[in-house]
């Protein structure tokens, strides 16, 4: 009895939602079956251009991964240095 | 070319609230900023556990009694954050309250930092009961079985994030930070995107590395900030719905990016929430990228979350 109404919830909203942000929740395929090359990273920084004296942003930390983590599924990696003059405009924290 | 940017920052729902809009009119961005800014504050009032009046206060207290009709907008947060449970298998749960509130979160965090609490009736009589939550249509109307409760704190912030920059893009790219969740439209024009910096829980003013992020969510969860003593123990704002305590990982911060915030805030939970190692895998299997802190400072990623750093030197062309 309680679970149809939730449904009828989860089809209400979808006008709210687009199906792929939500698809996100769920997974497209189990651990270990997916490349790098594979996946369809949501915002990939290529062919970008030089950052200039007009960027909101200086320069930036470097994270890189091992060179034998390109097609694992997760990589460890060490602190970055932190002694850059990065410049961001916005952070990402857990809430204050 | 510089571009103009425009900005406005406030304090509502115990955090710090940013927006920004490049180029365009000062005028207009200003307008909509104000605008946005109100529906900030209604949403404060209508969905904050820690008013006694809020409409969510009063859904709460009407648990286990007649169904609540309720505003779109409660009704849309919650239909969210159920659509979250479901689709997380539970992992992620908005009726953790009862456990939060035994764990000493029973009040907003600023009236609770430097308190210690005395220890309070064991926190494993609650269980998780998202699914028997009554949502009917038809009468736009909430039951809550007795004696659950909902928090729709982190969840309600990404969704307010998403649905202000849709709003705000109509002036322009923009950014709106909700405390730390954060929705991204468009880029600023010459730009590889908004440079978002993920904030180092070890170094809290400094950032880990800054991102170049467009049509975008990003989200950090952590139990590094939100922390309080009871019994002589350590305690924490992100509960374990299986244990109904706060989770014990060696994961210290989660951040994810993803089409939404909203979706962001949910997976970089549910990744913090199974540790290092299983949390980047789970990660993995969806389309989002991640970046996980340890306890001792050392970092896990997904493969591809350095695509999204803001390149020092820049690609050619």
């Amino acid at each position: 009895m309680t679970r149809a109404p939730l449904k009828v919830a989860i089809l209400a909203i979808s006008s709210l939602l687009t199906m792929a942000g939500w698809t996100a929740l769920a997974a497209s395929t189990t651990p270990g079956d997916q490349t790098a090359a594979a996946k369809q990273p949501l915002v990939l920084v290529q062919n970008i251009a030089p950052v200039t004296t007009a960027s909101p942003a200086q320069t930036a930390a470097s994270v890189t991964t091992p060179s034998t983590g390109s097609t694992a599924s997760s990589a460890t990696v060490t602190r970055p240095s932190t002694n850059t003059t990065t410049r961001s405009i916005a952070r990402t924290r857990s809430s204050r | 070319m510089l571009t103009a940017l425009h900005h406005h920052e406030f304090k509502a729902m115990n955090c710090t609230i940013g927006f920004w809009v490049a180029g365009g009119c000062a005028t207009d961005a200003q307008a909509a900023f104000a605008a946005a800014e109100q529906e900030v504050h209604a949403a404060e009032q209508a969905l904050s556990r820690f008013l006694a009046h809020s409409e969510l206060s009063r859904l709460n207290a009407a648990a286990g009694r007649c169904a609540m009709p309720v505003s779109g907008l409660l009704w849309d947060v919650l239909s969210v954050a159920l659509t979250a449970a479901e689709s997380t298998g539970g992992l992620f749960d908005p009726t953790v309250l009862p456990a939060l509130r035994a764990a000493g979160y029973d009040r907003s965090f600023d009236d609770l930092a430097g308190h210690h609490l005395e220890l309070r009736p064991d926190a494993t009589l609650h269980r998780p009961r998202w699914q028997e939550i009554e949502m009917r249509a038809a009468s736009h109307s909430v039951r809550l079985p007795l004696g659950a409760a909902i928090d729709l704190g982190g969840i309600a912030k990404g969704w307010l994030a998403d649905k202000l920059a849709d709003k705000l893009a109509d002036c322009g790219p923009c950014l709106v930070d909700m405390g730390g969740d954060i929705a991204l439209r468009g880029r600023p024009p010459g730009e590889p995107g908004w440079p978002v910096g993920v904030a180092d829980p070890l170094h809290p003013d400094d950032d880990l590395v800054v991102l170049a992020l467009s049509d975008a969510g990003v989200a950090t969860s952590g139990r590094d900030f939100r922390t309080w003593m009871m019994g002589g123990s350590p305690q924490h704002h992100i509960i374990d719905p299986v244990t109904q305590r706060p989770v014990h990982t060696d994961v210290l911060t989660a951040t994810v990016v993803a089409q939404q915030a909203a979706v962001a805030e949910v997976l970089a939970k549910v990744a913090l929430l199974q540790g290092a190692e299983a949390g980047i895998a789970w990660l993995g299997c969806r389309p989002a990228e991640g970046l996980l802190v340890r306890e001792d400072g050392t970092l896990a990623l997904t493969p591809r979350f350095s695509d999204l750093a803001w390149s020092e030197q820049g690609v050619p062309a």
